[in-house]
């Protein structure tokens, strides 16, 4: 894999309030940039020291402290179907709950990962790719799987399930999903008969990063296993055209919102 | 990254996110009726029964159904309020308390007659407990009627040790009117070769507490269970919940919570479908009518003693006396010790009241109760299922209050107290010495 996680993403961008004006915040190359702020690298020291973040800073500090957490796999989106009605009211109730521990909760930390993701759609599926490209093999934490395994296997099997689901027209509750840990793409198997059927997938966390969240999962009828090459919006991607079957290379494009198989 | 092995931990938080990632599916994509609220409690209630089976961590369990809760609201679901959750939480959460270490007792057995408020107070000195760094004594103050502030009755003693050092004593308790339980703490600890204490209560004279020639302790047992049988006590923790339940019992027990425990033991593998306490507890639920979807376990028979106690469910010729104890000392069970201070037995149930160290928060149980349940049985073989309730009442002790059900045999001459917790079972047998209550 040459290309970098993000390279099969499109840019994405969103405005906020910013002081007096509406700035631009842009998702772009795997990460979140205050497009109107011409010193933006010097600002953030700046508040790093103590000084004041404004609106757009202040977002782009915040996705950065959750671009390995966990969380946002929880909460994030398992697939472009499933929509996020993140109002300020929903926003509000997902303070953290107090406990005896801690009896008056901390508001800010455990209501920013809602807040990112009231940002839209491409930005929850920007900072689930990166979340997820952390705790892949070639991320910062790929020495942390095993403890991550519980919720990496949730995460891959809550976005694998739904893709695979489409794929045979099966149940999605009759997708087995599990982590595959070595190098390769992994494994799909079919088992079962007619009436009875269960898809086995295998699949690195890095399916989740490289394919799943650009959109890559389901082309054309094939599945995306992996990402050769990316430049969006062309990808040259592995796929399978049926379970048990060797993996083609397929040539993709991004057109009219989408991906397809290119000519 | 090469072949690893999970740890069985890690397998069984797994499961519980599989489950939470299956529900949060059901919510957002089938488009058929959801119930957050359902989703969250029969989460939890799978949840628990893993941290009750020490499958996984506290930490764990409540990471899952958080971030399922947040999940949920995200996609405008209604769920459990945080206030709601927290009390979930609350009442599952288990948290520490300071432990005393190895605690001495000295059982004493004094009554003392004092007046309060113009009306006569009966007070009952049970136990001497002295630790390395503190001492108390277990009182429970009677009126003969309801006493505004009697609990009042019961502070600003006065003791003095056989060297002539002073004491103040001060209570913690709790208690409903006229009665009123508690320790009374000493405001320093007591030298190791104290050989008797003089204690004062207010408007009485002094009560010699003989600590170099006490009574004998009563009799007790302790027994180590092993680790991987803590899932089988859950279980038969949840069976005598469902005896004590329809003996008369008044909390509920909810049986799609039931239900999905057994499910999460089951589907992450803590338990399998040969389990005996899984028998038992289908034997259970078969006989007294409840679904837990155990359908398919072949139930062995009920053990004879829960049948027993079937048998006498509706009786009410339980005695109105109250057998006040001394030296009935539990065993150190989990860093706890528990002493018991009385039984008050009524016609169709017993209430026993204890003073309690280390006892982990919550004081109450819910459904589905956690690993550690008490039970009691008579010398006539009668077997005794309880619910617990009570309230800390400092940073080290509670006062914990058992109802007993069904009611004590008039027959029975004494009584062995069980509890039962993670690492073991220890018990204590008593007299039943019943006595008139005021």
């Amino acid at each position: 894999m040459t290309s970098p996680w993000w390279a099969a993403f499109g840019p994405a961008d969103y405005q906020v309030r910013c002081g007096a004006g509406l700035h631009r915040l842009l998702w772009a190359d795997g990460a979140l940039r205050p497009a109107d702020h011409a010193d933006a690298d010097g600002e953030l020291v700046i508040v790093a020291l103590g000084g004041r973040a404004t609106p757009c800073l202040e977002l782009v500090r915040v996705w950065d402290r959750h671009c390995d957490d966990l969380s946002v796999l929880a909460v994030g989106p398992r697939s472009a179907d499933d929509q996020l009605t993140l109002s300020a009211e929903a926003i509000a109730e997902l303070m953290p709950v107090p406990t005896f521990i801690q009896p008056i909760p901390v508001p800010d930390e455990h209501a920013e990962v809602p807040a990112l993701m009231a940002l839209g759609q491409p930005f929850q599926f920007g900072l689930s790719g990166a979340v997820a490209h952390a705790w892949s093999a070639d991320g910062e934490h790929a020495g942390g799987l095993a403890e991550a395994w519980p919720t990496l296997t949730a995460a891959l099997a809550g976005r694998f399930a739904p893709v695979a689901a489409q794929w045979l027209g099966i149940d999605p509750d009759d997708v087995e999903t599990s982590i595959h840990p070595g190098s390769g793409w992994g494994a799909i198997e079919l088992t079962g008969s007619a009436g009875g059927q269960t898809l086995r997938g295998a699949l690195p966390v890095s399916w989740l990063a490289r394919v799943w969240a650009p959109g890559l999962g389901l082309v054309g009828g094939h599945l995306v296993v992996s990402v050769l090459q990316a430049a969006w919006p062309v990808a040259q991607v592995l796929a399978l055209d049926r379970p048990g079957a060797s993996p083609v290379e397929l040539r993709l494009r991004h057109t009219a919102g989408a991906w397809s198989v290119a000519a | 990254m090469g072949d690893f092995r999970m740890t069985d931990a890690k397998l069984a938080e797994t499961y519980l996110r599989l489950q939470a990632e299956a529900a949060l599916r059901r919510a957002w994509r089938t488009g058929e009726p959801f119930e957050g609220h359902t989703c969250i409690r029969l989460m939890a209630a799978q949840a628990w029964a893993l941290v009750c089976a020490d499958a996984i961590e506290y930490a764990a369990a409540e990471s899952v159904i958080e971030q399922l809760r947040s999940a949920l609201i995200g996609r405008g679901f209604d769920t459990l309020s945080g206030a709601e959750l927290w009390s979930l939480q609350r009442q599952k959460h288990w948290a520490r308390r300071p432990q005393p270490g190895p605690l001495r007792t000295v059982p004493v057995g004094a009554v003392a007659l004092c007046e309060f408020g113009g009306r006569p107070v009966r007070m009952f000195l049970g136990t001497l407990f002295l630790a390395a760094d503190s001492a108390g004594l277990s009182v429970i103050a009677t009126a003969s009627a309801p006493h505004p502030g009697l609990i009042d009755a019961v502070e600003h003693w006065t003791a003095t040790d056989d060297r002539g050092t002073s004491y103040r004593l001060g209570l913690t308790g709790d208690g409903d009117n006229p009665c009123c339980e508690g320790v009374l703490h000493f405001d320093s600890a007591l030298p190791v070769n104290v050989r008797w204490l003089d204690v004062t209560p207010p408007g009485a004279g002094p009560i010699r507490v003989d600590i170099e020639s006490a009574p004998p302790a009563l009799p007790t047992s302790a027994v180590t269970m092993p680790a991987d049988t803590v899932a089988e006590r859950y279980l038969d923790a949840l069976a005598i919940r469902m005896l004590w339940r329809i003996c008369g019992g008044a909390a509920a027990l909810d049986e799609p919570d039931a239900a999905a425990a057994v499910s999460a033991l089951l589907g992450a593998g803590v338990l399998t479908p040969g389990s005996m306490a899984l028998g038992r507890l289908a034997a259970t639920a078969s006989r007294l009518g409840l679904d837990l979807g155990l359908a398919s376990v072949p139930p062995p028979n009920m053990p004879e003693h829960w049948l027993g106690m079937l048998q006498r469910r509706d009786e009410r010729d339980g005695r109105t006396a109250v057998a006040q104890l001394t030296g009935a000392v539990l065993p150190e069970l989990d860093g706890v010790w528990c002493v018991i201070d009385e039984i008050v037995s009524k016609a169709d149930h017993a209430v026993v009241r204890i003073q309690a160290w280390g006892w982990p928060i919550p004081v109450c149980q819910v459904t589905p109760p956690g690993p550690v349940y008490w039970t009691a049985h008579d010398d006539l073989g009668g077997f005794y299922a309880a619910s617990q309730g009570g309230r800390a009442t400092s940073d080290e002790d509670t006062s914990l209050v058992l109802e007993l059900r069904p009611a004590i045999h008039p027959a029975a001459s004494d009584m062995r107290i069980v509890l039962t917790g993670r690492t073991g079972e220890v018990s204590v047998t008593v007299p039943l010495d019943w006595q008139d209550r005021a």
